[in-house]
Parts: structure tokens; sequence; C-alpha cells
């Protein structure tokens, strides 16, 4: 093995945790029963590393197997990096036919014309979705595995995800998705976040959404029962309509792990207009950024508005956050809502 | 409570000084809320109130703080974020006595270092150089003055000929304290509330074990209360017609779970121009009190400034900000935190940041 | 000693054989008859069990019947245990209440609620694919200032945006959730397919599905050869739950030229995938 083939490798294994190299080792189909159980996971990363290179060496194994392993512990270790969210659009009307083998296929030629030297692994993940790995090289020199983009993308879904992305590479990839999913646009969807898994849920509508319904929710059942009926049975009401209402806004049971939404308000002052009548009536939008963050974002959201610290109905801007599945906005006097003002 | 054991604790363990119990006990009784509480028996204030921060603040221009203030310590002051202490007056300290303390606090940390190591005494022993420093034209006229504290250190194993390098600095300092509690403290004591540190956390509670040994003071955390960041944001923020503050941004933290964070960053020119609006009579007024060499600022107004910007944050996203705490307030002259950290990065303000944070650590000391 | 010599070693070696192999199968006789008492147990087990299931069902078209007749009298019959007939009574307003649904469903209509003061409603679409209920999907409309879709839990491809243009949502909603409804109907029919193939045929291989489950590739053997044979299905319409084109790949040609292989295809295009492999399974043309 090469120089650069220990340090992609070493890379790897230094990253990895210990099980999860165990893991990612089971699921590699080239290494026999032998050769994984070889393997002493328990001894330090430097001593796991030269086993593997042995074992590497061994079988002659290059670059591309590294590559192949890094990318199968990647896909089983998502939430790391920044993945951003893009959207495809306007699709033709056969975008919906698209098949794995022809979308392997074109994307693979039409990246490598656009770019000189490009190497593209597409691997098929267990939910469906397709898993690209790309490694930019340009005129001048080879692909460099070091720092490979990553695409994620479910077929007859308009959702891209992509992480470690540079804005030079943007276009090709752009350009080679567009031509190969049968879609004639594409534009930021404004969503990012460190977990691939929760933007995912978030956009593919795969958590517990509540809508309002005739019976009784059994939300309200979850709520803890009242001690005095009479002074608190009032009480109670409101506090199972404001559960139902942050339910309704943020979902219900686990909902997608998003750590942050950021707000660019570029509004007016909206503070009490009689205490601050200079403000209110000052031309020109009174310009600051939100960010809120917490290790789940949409679960303290919700419990903000059932508890009452957020006044219900929710404010159209965080309830924008699932119902548009963005958490990125930029607030202008135009864009607010009415039922801002 | 827990601060009175720690001082019984520390008079039992400290008998070298040879100071009577009594007279300790006594200097405790003189703290600064009940001094002020004597001053309301004569009808000014109520004692509550007392305890209370100052209601209005004067912004003092200590624009020739650079003139007055040696270079390179003031250039150390504004270069670090400084983790605070508050610290009850200290017995018999002497700012003449500075070169033995330096010797004295050196042989301390290395001897308490050494404790537990079986490593060559010698290279040990001269690990820790310690040196304090008087810091000239800070203080206001009844204060003490400012001492710096510095520890060099040489690595273990450093070769001889490299330089020590600074690794940990400190400093207490006393900024426009109450003269009345001030006047009111026995000659033997030195009020030096406000104590910064920046460095290994270790050697900061070995050098207030030190402190606390020989002049038999209480030393404990200081936070920087959720009044006293409103204070320092609207502070700040008045300071922006003169220098830039960048931005006002201001940190939240929501009691829900899992807790939510909040940053609220302003433009500056649209926090100015609300601070502009919520301060007491009109524009024109306000140019000629600019005149006068000290301008009020009164709580009300920092108040209304919080309210303005909680309210336009209502508005927008039907949260109430005064659910949750404040836990943050920065620009570009400075940065502060509930945990008590400081970081003060121009100097113009320099003074009305200390002054405010001596209140703040006098208001803490143990009654 | 002489007669036993006479007659060969060779005989005599046989007869033993004999013994023994009789004597072997005395010792098996035991085991195979606990096994077969057992398997008559789990018989009867199961004849008792399918006996007390009509028994219930018959007693629930009781009910049902004595209910759509006057539903407001008490029933007298039932006494057997009191427990055992309260139950058996929910049972019987749960599948009427269900049949009420199922035909009201039938007749085209839509399970909705008024929301916000009647600014807004709330629909709900059930899905079902052979008599089992699925997954229900809701979709939150504001009405004014015009129809639009505010929220809903519809999976990104169905391409729920392109239904609503196309079925002119704006002036008439009804044809839009008709279409929609056919749409995730279809959708859920495909993946409960899928689901019951994956189940139920283990020896066949799914090799590419997708999240639409529009394609479906399939890998099929041929018994006694092994021929590996891949059979294709394309589900263009996405209205519906079986394929509109059904193809086989191998590289035995003459296999899939033949009238049984030539039928398949056609009972593919026909035939509810699982269904349709069952029956090529019996017929001995797959594993």
């Amino acid at each position: 093995m090469d120089d650069f083939g220990r340090r992609l490798l070493q890379r790897l294994v230094r990253r990895t945790p210990a099980q999860a190299l165990k893991a990612t080792l089971g699921k590699w189909e080239r290494l026999t029963v032998a050769q994984r159980q070889s393997v002493d996971f328990t001894q330090p990363k430097v001593a796991v590393m030269e086993q593997l290179v042995a074992i590497f060496e061994e079988n002659g194994w290059t670059v591309k197997h590294i590559t192949e392993l890094e990318m199968i512990n990647y896909m089983e270790n998502a939430n790391r990096g920044m993945w951003h969210a893009f959207q495809m659009t306007d699709p033709k009307d056969d975008a919906n036919a698209v098949e794995m083998m022809q979308f392997k296929e074109q994307f693979k030629s039409h990246l490598s014309e656009l770019v000189r030297h490009v190497s593209v692994k597409i691997k098929k993940h267990t939910d469906e979705a397709l898993w690209i790995r790309i490694a930019w090289g340009d005129s001048y020199s080879p692909p460099n595995h070091l720092k490979p983009t990553y695409v994620v993308h479910h077929l007859q879904t308009p959702y891209v995800f992509v992480t470690s992305l540079n804005s030079k590479q943007k276009p090709f990839l752009v350009q080679a998705l567009i031509l190969s999913t049968g879609y004639q646009g594409i534009k930021d969807a404004n969503l990012s976040g460190q977990k691939l898994t929760a933007i995912r849920d978030l956009l593919m509508k795969q958590y517990q959404q509540i809508f309002p319904s005739k019976y009784n929710s059994p939300l309200t059942e979850k709520n803890e029962t009242v001690s005095n009926p009479h002074i608190e049975r009032e009480q109670s009401e409101h506090a199972s309509k404001r559960l139902q209402m942050a339910c309704e806004a943020f979902g219900d049971g686990i909902v997608p792990q998003l750590q942050t939404a950021v707000y660019k308000l570029e509004t007016k002052f909206r503070g009490d207009a009689n205490t601050n009548r200079t403000m209110t009536k000052r031309e020109g939008p009174f310009r600051c950024l939100v960010k809120f963050a917490s290790t789940n974002l949409l679960e303290s959201f919700r419990e903000c508005a059932s508890s009452g610290i957020a006044s219900t109905p929710v404010s159209p801007l965080l309830s924008s956050i699932t119902l548009k599945g963005r958490n990125y906005f930029v607030v202008t006097e135009n864009g607010l809502p009415s039922s801002q003002t | 409570m827990l601060n009175m054991e720690q001082h019984r604790g520390s008079a039992v363990r400290t008998p070298i000084n040879g100071v009577p119990v009594q007279k300790r006990s006594k200097s405790y009784r003189l703290s600064y809320g009940s001094c002020l509480g004597a001053a309301s028996r004569f009808g000014f204030t109520p004692t509550l109130t007392a305890r209370r921060f100052s209601t209005t603040r004067r912004v003092s221009k200590l624009h020739n703080v650079k003139e007055k203030i040696n270079a390179d310590q003031l250039a150390l002051l504004v270069k670090m974020e400084w983790k605070l202490s508050y610290v009850t007056p200290l017995y018999q300290f002497r700012h003449t006595k500075l070169k033995s303390y330096s010797r004295q606090l050196s042989v301390f940390i290395t001897a308490e270092k050494q404790q537990g190591l079986a490593v060559d005494v010698d290279r040990v022993q001269n690990s820790y150089r310690v040196s304090f420093s008087l810091v000239h034209g800070m203080a206001g006229t009844d204060d003490a003055e400012t001492v710096l504290i510095q520890v060099h250190s040489k690595h273990m194993f450093a070769k001889k000929d490299e330089p020590q390098k600074l690794i940990w600095s400190g400093w207490l300092t006393c900024m426009n304290g109450n003269s009345d509690y001030l006047g009111s403290l026995p000659k033997d004591f030195i009020c030096l509330p406000l104590f910064g540190s920046s460095g290994p956390e270790d050697l900061t509670s070995l050098v207030q074990s030190w402190f606390k040994q020989n002049f038999d003071c209480c030393i404990g955390p200081l936070e920087i209360s959720h009044t006293s960041l409103q204070w320092l944001a609207a502070l700040w923020t008045n300071c922006h017609n003169e220098d830039n503050i960048q931005h006002l941004k201001l940190i939240w933290s929501l009691p829900v779970a899992p807790p939510l964070q909040i940053t609220y960053t302003v433009d500056p020119q649209d926090a100015w121009d609300l601070w502009g609006s919520v301060r007491k009579g009109s524009g024109a007024e306000k140019v000629r009190e600019e005149e006068e060499p000290g301008k009020i600022i009164d709580i009300d107004e920092v108040m209304s400034f919080m309210q303005g910007l909680n309210s336009h944050f209502y508005k927008h996203f039907r949260l109430d900000l005064s659910s949750g705490s404040l836990k943050e307030v920065a620009t570009s002259l400075g940065s502060a935190k509930y945990n008590g950290k400081i970081k003060i990065s121009n100097s113009k303000y320099m003074i009305t940041t200390l002054t405010l944070l001596t209140e703040g650590a006098l208001l803490k000391m143990p009654i | 000693m002489e007669g036993a010599s006479s007659k060969g070693v060779l005989s005599h070696l046989s007869h033993l054989e004999v013994v023994t192999r009789s004597r072997k199968c005395e010792a098996q006789q035991p085991g195979r008859v606990a096994e077969l008492k057992a398997k008559a147990a789990a018989l009867v087990k199961q004849r008792d069990q399918l006996k007390a299931q009509i028994q219930i069902q018959q007693n629930l078209q009781k009910l049902r019947k004595s209910m759509n007749k006057h539903s407001n009298e008490e029933e007298e019959e039932m006494d057997e245990d009191s427990e055992n007939s309260q139950l058996l009574r929910l049972m019987a307003r749960h599948s009427h209440l269900r049949d009420l649904l199922d035909a009201h469903h039938l007749i085209g209509g839509y399970d909705v609620i008024k929301t916000s003061q009647g600014k807004g409603m709330c629909v709900s679409l059930a899905t079902a694919y052979e008599g089992v209920y699925l997954d229900t999907y809701n979709l939150e409309l504001d009405l004014k200032p015009k129809l639009r879709i505010r929220r809903h839990n519809i999976p990104p491809f169905i391409p729920l945006n392109q239904l609503a243009e196309q079925s002119n949502m704006e002036a008439n909603i009804k044809p839009f959730l008709h279409l929609l409804s056919q749409h995730l109907n279809a959708f859920a029919g495909r993946k409960q397919q899928l689901k019951l193939v994956k189940e139920n045929h283990k020896s066949i291989e799914v090799m590419e599905s997708n999240v639409l489950c529009s394609i479906l590739v399939l890998m099929l053997t041929v018994p006694r050869q092994k021929t590996a044979v891949l059979c294709t299905l394309d589900y263009t319409d996405q209205t519906r739950c079986l394929p509109t084109n059904a193809r086989f790949e191998s590289e035995d040609k003459e296999l899939l030229n033949s009238p049984d292989w030539k039928k398949h295809c056609s009972l593919l295009k026909d035939t509810p995938l699982h269904k349709a492999l069952t029956t090529m399974k019996t017929i001995g043309s797959i594993m």
C-alpha cells in the first residue's frame, strides 16, 4: 500500500470509534470471517491500524478499496459533518420513472464529462437511498480522496442531501443531478443540520404529525390527571388545547432532531406602540438575526408552546420550520404573514 | 450561609497571623449591606433597596485611561477573558509589601504543586515565579489601588535557557466602591472586592487559598446577574456613537427540556436608535446633557430598552423571553457571561464596566 | 456348528442384518407415534379454535341482524356469561361501524372536519388493500382567501402539487381528492404486495425497488435446473397497483419462449404480485 493509501486508512481508523469500525468491517463483504476475527479492536488504534494495513497489503487492496470501506462507514454513521438539503424543481414527465441503473450510468457519465478527473461511487442503502461519493480532481490533479463530497438522494423525490461540497464543485454536481434525474432546476432548500436523518425525516414527512380531529385526541390522555377538578378543569382544558396546537405545529412523539433555526429579520420595529412610538413610526427595518439552538429544537419548541412560554396559536415563523421544511429564513416586511401585525 | 462556614473553616486553619477570632467576626458584620442598612436608619433608603443595584449610573469618560495605565498592564487586562470572584476585605494587606507577597506565593504554589509529585525537587522549585504589581491610574477617590498578579512558569522538561512563560494572571480591584461602605471599614482592612483570574483553575484555587490564609478573607464565585447583564447591554450600546459596537448580541436560555438557547443579534445602528428612543427627554436635551462631564443613565431606561427588544421579539415569535434568563451579552467592546466570565475589549469603557462589577461583588459578599 | 457352516456365513449375516433392522424400526416407532400424537393434538386445538371463531362469527351475525332491526332494544338471548357477551356486543358494534365507514368511502365520502372556525378544513384519506386498512394520510387546507394546501403528511414522491394542478383543485376539490386517494391507495397496495412477497416468498430475492414501489426487480429461480430468471415489473400508471409492464430475462431463452412463461407474464399483469408468485410456485415454474 502506498503512502496515500496508508494516510487514507489511518484517517478512517482514527475518526471512527472502535465499535463502529468493527461494525463497518463486518458489513464489508471483501473480508473473510477469519480476517475479520483476526483484528483485535480492544488494542490501541495504532495497533488496529497496523493489523488492517497488513490485511490490505496481503490482498493487494488499494485506495479504491479503502474508499469502499469509508463509504460503508459513512452510510452507517451519517450524523457527521454539515448536511445541506437541495430541492429539484420542474420535473419532466419521466422524472418519476427513473430507475437506479439508469441513474447510476447517467450520473457518472455526465459528471465525468463535466469534470476531467472525478471518481464517483454509488451505492444503495437499505432505506432505498442512493449514496454517492464523489472525489473531485481537475485538469491538473487527480481526484482528492481526502475531501470527498457525499450526496444522498431518494429516487422519485425532489430532495438531495449534500455534505462537504464547495462552491466551485456545486455547479457540476447540480448539472449532473438535473441531467440524470429528469428535473429542470434545483434550489437551496434552506435546511441544514448535522443529522442527516433529521433533515431527511422532516422533508420526507417521516415523523408523526398531528392533525385537527373531531374526536378527543389521545394527546390529552397523556396529560397528568388534575387533583382539583373544580378549579383546574378550565385550566386543563386550556393545557390540552395548547398541547394539541404544540403538536400540530411541531409533531408528536419522536420528532426530527434539528439543532438550529435561524431567522434574519428585516422587518419594521414591532415593539409596543404606546411606549415606543418613535421606534414603531421609524422608517426602515429593525435588522436582527435570531438563532434558536437546542439538542432537539422541535422538542424544545413543542414544550415552549405546551407550557405557555410560547403563546398559542404558534407563531407562523416557528411553525414554518415543519410546514416548509426549512431552518433558515429571511423575513422581510412583505414576506411576513399578515397575522403577525 | 455557606460562605460563613467557609470563613469559620479558614479561621481555624490559619492561626499564623494571630488575629483574634472575635475581631474577624466583627469585620463580617460590617459588610456592605449592613453598612447601607445603617444609612437607612437615618431615613434615606430602606435596607431592601440598598441591597439592590444602583438605579442610576454615571457614564464616566476616562478616555485618558490609556495615558494613565501602564501599556503592558492595560494590554493584558484587555486581552484576556476573566473569571470573576468576590473577595471580602483583606486583613492587613499592604500595598507596600508586594515584593514579599510575590516571594511567599511562589513558595506556596511550588510547595502545593510538589505534593504528590516524585520528581526532582530543584527543578520543580524553579518552575513557578509569581509577581505582584500595582496598576496605577485606575482607582477612584476612595478605592484601594488595583493589584495585578502574574504567575510565570517553565515547562517541566524545558531547556535551561528557555524563558518562563506567563501561565496564569489575576487581579484584585475596587472601582468606585461605595464610599460610605469603604469609609466604614476599620483601618486594618483593605477592600478589593473584585477578583479576576485567567489561567488553569488549579492555580486559581491555589492563589485564592493563599489569600484566604494570609489575609483572612472569603472568596467565592461571582456570577454576573441578569440585571448586570442588562446594564452592560445598555451601557455598551450607549457607546455606539463613539465606538462602533458592531453588533449587540444577547443570549437567552429558556427553561424547557431540552433547554432552548436563543441568540438575538441586533444591528448596531438599530440598537442605538432603540436606545435613543427610550432615553428620557428629547434629542435636543440630550445634546445639552452631552456637554456635561458625566451622563446619567437610569435603570428605567435600561428596562425599557430591554422591554423594547423583547417585545419586538415577541411580536415575531410569540415567545416570551422574560420567562427565560439572560446568559450572555456581547458587543465589540466586550462580552459578559452569567457564569462570571468577562472580557473587556476596549479600554475606554473598562472603568464603567469594572464599576458595575465592583458593585456586584460588594453585594455578593456574605453578611 | 457344522450345519451353520454348510449354509454359509453370508446367509447367516444377512439374517442377522434383517433382525437388527427390524429392531431399529421398533425403536423408531415410539418417536414417530409421539410426533403424530402431537400433530393430532395441534390439529384438534386448531379445530376447536376454528369452531370457536365460527361460533363468535355466528353470534356476531345474529347480533348485527338484531341491531339493524331494533337498535335500541336490549338483547336477552345472550346470557352465557356477561363479560363475553359484552365483548361480543362491542365487536359487533365495531364491525358494524367499520362497514358503515367502508360504505361511506365507497360512495365517495371523505373524512373532513372544519378547522380554525371554518377558515380551513382537514381531510383524512385512509388507504386499504385487500380489506386491510393501511396508512392514513391527512391534508390541512385553507379555504380563504383561496383553496390552498397548508399542511400534509403525504410523502414527497407522491406529486401532490402536480395532482392539484391537474385536477384543478382550486375550482373543485372533489376530483382532486379522488385522484389523490387513487394515488395513495395504489401506492399503499404496491407497498403491501412487496411486503407480502418479502414475508411469504423467501426464495425470491428482491433485487431492486424504490420508495414509490413503482419499479420492482425480482430474482426468480427455476427448480431443478436452478436457472435464474430476472423479473422486472414497471408500475408506470401510479394510480394502479398492478404493473403496466412485466418482463423476464434469463440466459435460457427457450424457457422464456415456452407457453407457460408467456402465461406467467400476463398473470403478473393481471394478478396481485404475491398471488401470482404463489400460482407460479404451485405450478412448479419457480422455487
